[in-house]
């Protein structure tokens, strides 16, 4: 699947101008991780996000005597996008599953300059993001019952 | 206009042994359906709305369980 047809499908960017998508097409760099490797160390400074566009990642946390499994991100899932916004440590590590997984990197210095060049880029990204994590809440809510 | 419709699916797993996971697909999930993540398959129980939709995204939860773990040729195919 070509990066656009990849891009589309991802809620983070719905509502975005075939143009813009483009746009952040450019600014996307592939990345390839095997089986079981870390792309995202908890507590480690990070400024990039990245989506999924192959395979899955497992998202968990290392406690102090063992880690807890959070969940799976798939297919047009994004990760990493927490420490875009606060400039925060990772809140947690993040590994390729079994079938390893194809990401798009984007890094936060050009994805903030294209959201500074085209503000509707930057408005319909954050209101969508505001919608993935009240996503990932109420999944997250689910799995606790 | 015929724009095309995405999902965002929120999959957990009934018993709670597995965390679960969440894809982006194409078509609308259906119960029986059997889905792959995690190197595992799973049969899907229950489809419902997660939350309403936004655009061409819809948002469901599906409640599935564990079949089998993936074969080779299940990796291969997906």
């Amino acid at each position: 699947m070509s990066i656009s047809n990849l891009l589309k499908r991802v809620q983070l960017f719905a509502n975005l101008e075939p143009g813009e998508l483009e746009q952040l097409a450019a600014i996307c760099q592939e990345k390839t991780v095997g089986s079981g490797e870390t792309i995202i160390t908890q507590n480690t400074t990070g400024k990039e996000m990245y989506i999924v566009a192959q395979g899955s990642a497992e998202v968990y946390i290392q406690g102090l005597s063992d880690a807890r499994s959070l969940v799976v991100l798939g297919k047009g899932q994004v990760i990493g996008e927490m420490a875009l916004i606060d400039q925060g440590y990772r809140s947690a590590s993040v590994r390729a599953t079994r079938e390893g997984a194809s990401l798009y990197v984007i890094e936060s210095e050009a994805f903030y300059k294209l959201c500074d060049a085209n503000n509707h880029i930057g408005f319909i990204v954050m209101r969508n993001l505001a919608i993935d994590i009240a996503f990932k809440l109420r999944h997250r809510n689910l799995t606790e019952l | 206009m015929n724009e095309e419709v995405y999902y965002k699916v929120s999959y957990v797993v009934a018993g709670g042994e597995h965390p679960g996971a969440i894809i982006n697909i194409d078509k609308m999930p259906y119960v029986g359906e059997q889905v792959m993540f995690d190197g595992r398959i799973f049969e899907i129980l229950e489809v419902m709305e997660l939350m309403p939709p936004v655009g061409n995204f819809g948002f469901l939860h599906a409640t599935c369980r564990y079949l089998r773990d993936a074969t080779s040729d299940d990796l291969l195919n997906s």
